[in-house]
């Protein structure tokens, strides 16, 4: 994909989120004149020149390979506030945040335990990855769930060179995506201890 | 049903992009060989009295910092030099020049703009914080590349690597293409000297990583068929810390010899042996000559020696000697001083053979200009020259 599709396509996603972020803030039923200036605001925002770059320019420059699955829950989770459509339902988030997770950790830090290990390297061996990345989606698309068709989505990114980079590893994971993976199941976790806290506090009162 | 489409659908992508991918492209190359266009004399008639000269590359007062130099012979016979020059090294105003000594004359060009951080950010339409080191390179087919450093967020260690080539060696280069490197965010590869070549067109350049560890790696790219970057895939050496800017020298024999320069306490040069062409690597170990934590270069002769370029000492880099060996990189010895001076730094040699056969050494003379110097084979091999052992 040529650097100029790429950005707007960048543009494209990053007026999403600034779009769910206003829906967030605008109180409800605001008047739709509002809602529309807001959304042009938003669009126009992208292309103004911050030291002679777009602001889509400067996230492209610091996150130059967002990968398939983060771009894949970005718009999911836009998608169901915006439009309060499921389109991944909790299964399918658990198993994104437990891919990203784990995706995340071994690639960035198996350098630190295992150095001599080199897993990004298998990912320029296009047959291979091709042939993993493949399994992996079939692997959730048979248990039905629907983290599986990100994983589609990163294996044809791949083979369309869709991204900056060759590497199949740069179309699975990124670093945004393993921070926010494991930020979520962090928070899960807390969650979950704090219900069950809650749950045993009026029994031991 | 349509779990089941999905399932085939996968199936079909997976197929084409393997059914795609050529052959080879994960394994040692073949044989590494010299570029025919570079290969070098022995020895001409102009070379058996001894010859040796020094000129400046960069002008006096052309920027107030001048650094990083890399020289290559070209195929035509010229020479080509890069640099980076600016206020201080990092500064936002650094920029790449070229100069050229056209082959026959003993004098440079001006230096000519290569790139500077508008340029660089226009061109990979990104935000560019500073440049810096660069290396010039001819390929197989004669196109000219420069690999060269750029960062976008904090220090050297947030460094990513981008990639011009020219078809006409040197006076004009095609737009910067970013290579992604590393999969943290593409942060912390850096370059510092030349290729080796391998039979089957790949070239292997050594590149360094700086973030967080410290480690050698080696960047394969594959010539595209119209020039430039077709493909690239980098490797990561032995788990060795704290070794950066490798070496390499092609024995022959599928045999290569890395040499590093230490950032650690022990302030030593080290080596490490490659058997396959520069695929798998040896654990790198000390040898006899010290580091000061600073580069170094070092070439094949036309007969078989290895030359080297380095400042010897284990603090500053006061002196830059040159070193010969005989076997293969084992043991060294001493050749004559090109600088020395108290309280001064020359430093980041680069060199290059010529089709002569003379030998040529670019290198920053006080963070103030690049220094070019030349001498052959009969400078080198005086009587005064042959030496002990360089010993600390």
């Amino acid at each position: 994909m040529s650097t100029a599709l790429y950005t707007l396509v960048l543009v494209a996603l990053l007026w999403l989120v600034l779009m769910w972020l206003g829906a967030r803030l605008r109180p409800q039923g605001c008047p739709r004149v509002l809602n529309l200036a807001f959304g042009v605001v938003a669009a126009l925002l992208l292309f103004v020149p911050v030291d002679g770059l777009r602001m889509a320019n400067w996230v492209f420059g610091f996150c130059p390979n967002p990968s398939l699955p983060l771009i894949g829950v970005v718009c999911a989770g836009i998608w169901q506030r915006l439009g309060g459509l499921t389109v991944l339902r909790l299964a399918d988030w658990t198993a994104a945040w437990i891919f990203g997770a784990v995706a995340g950790s071994a690639l960035y830090l198996h350098p630190m335990v295992l150095g001599s290990l080199d897993l990004y390297f298998w990912g320029w061996d296009r047959a291979g990855a091709a042939w993993g990345l493949a399994a992996l989606a079939i692997m959730f698309l048979a248990a039905g769930n629907r983290f599986g068709v990100l994983l589609l989505a990163a294996l044809i990114g791949f083979a369309c060179h869709a991204l900056e980079s060759s590497n199949a590893w740069d179309y699975a994971i990124d670093p945004i995506f393993w921070f926010v993976s494991m930020g979520a199941l962090a928070w899960r976790a807390v969650h979950r201890h704090r219900e069950r806290r809650g749950r045993v506090a009026p029994a031991a009162g | 049903m349509h779990r089941v489409a999905l399932i085939a659908f996968a199936l079909g992508v997976a197929w084409t992009t393997a059914h795609r991918a050529p052959p080879g492209e994960v394994e040692a190359p073949e044989d590494v060989v010299p570029l025919t266009s570079l290969r070098a004399t022995v020895a001409g008639p102009e070379n058996v009295r001894p010859r040796h000269t020094a000129s400046w590359v960069s002008p006096p007062g052309h920027r107030r910092s001048a650094h990083g130099s890399a020289l290559c012979a070209l195929p035509s016979g010229d020479l080509l030099a890069v640099w980076y020059g600016g206020t201080r090294e990092g500064a936002a105003d650094v920029a790449l020049f070229t100069a050229r000594r056209a082959a026959g004359t003993d004098h440079w060009t001006a230096p000519r703009l290569a790139v500077d951080r508008i340029s660089a950010q226009d061109e990979l339409e990104r935000s560019i914080k500073k440049i810096g080191n660069a290396v010039v390179f001819p390929d197989a087919s004669g196109t000219l590349w420069m690999i060269y450093v750029t960062v976008s967020m904090g220090g050297w260690s947030g460094s990513a690597l981008n990639v011009k080539t020219s078809p006409d060696e040197g006076r004009t280069w095609t737009a910067s293409r970013r290579l992604t490197l590393n999969p943290f965010l593409n942060l912390s590869t850096l370059v510092r000297n030349k290729p080796i070549h391998a039979s089957d067109g790949r070239i292997g350049l050594p590149v360094y990583h700086e973030m967080a560890l410290k480690f050698p790696q080696m960047l394969w790219l594959t010539p595209g068929p119209g020039g430039g970057v077709g493909d690239y895939r980098m490797r990561n050496l032995a788990a060795e810390t704290g070794l950066i800017q490798p070496t390499l020298v092609a024995l022959g024999d599928d045999r290569v010899l890395m040499m590093l320069r230490d950032r650690r306490p022990d302030r030593r040069m080290h080596t490490a042996y490659s058997e396959d062409n520069g695929w798998t690597w040896s654990e790198a170990v000390p040898s006899d000559l010290p580091n000061p934590d600073s580069a170094l270069d070092a070439l094949r002769l036309a007969d078989g020696r290895i030359l080297m370029v380095y400042n010897h000492a284990h603090r500053g880099r006061e002196n830059l000697r040159i070193a010969v060996s005989g076997d293969g990189g084992r043991r060294w010895v001493a050749g004559p001083v090109l600088e020395s001076a108290a309280g001064r730094e020359f430093s980041y040699p680069s060199l290059a053979e010529d089709h002569g056969g003379r030998i040529h050494v670019t290198y920053t003379w006080q963070r103030e200009r690049i220094k070019h110097v030349e001498f052959n084979l009969a400078w080198l091999d005086r009587p005064m020259t042959v030496a002990t052992t360089a010993q600390e």
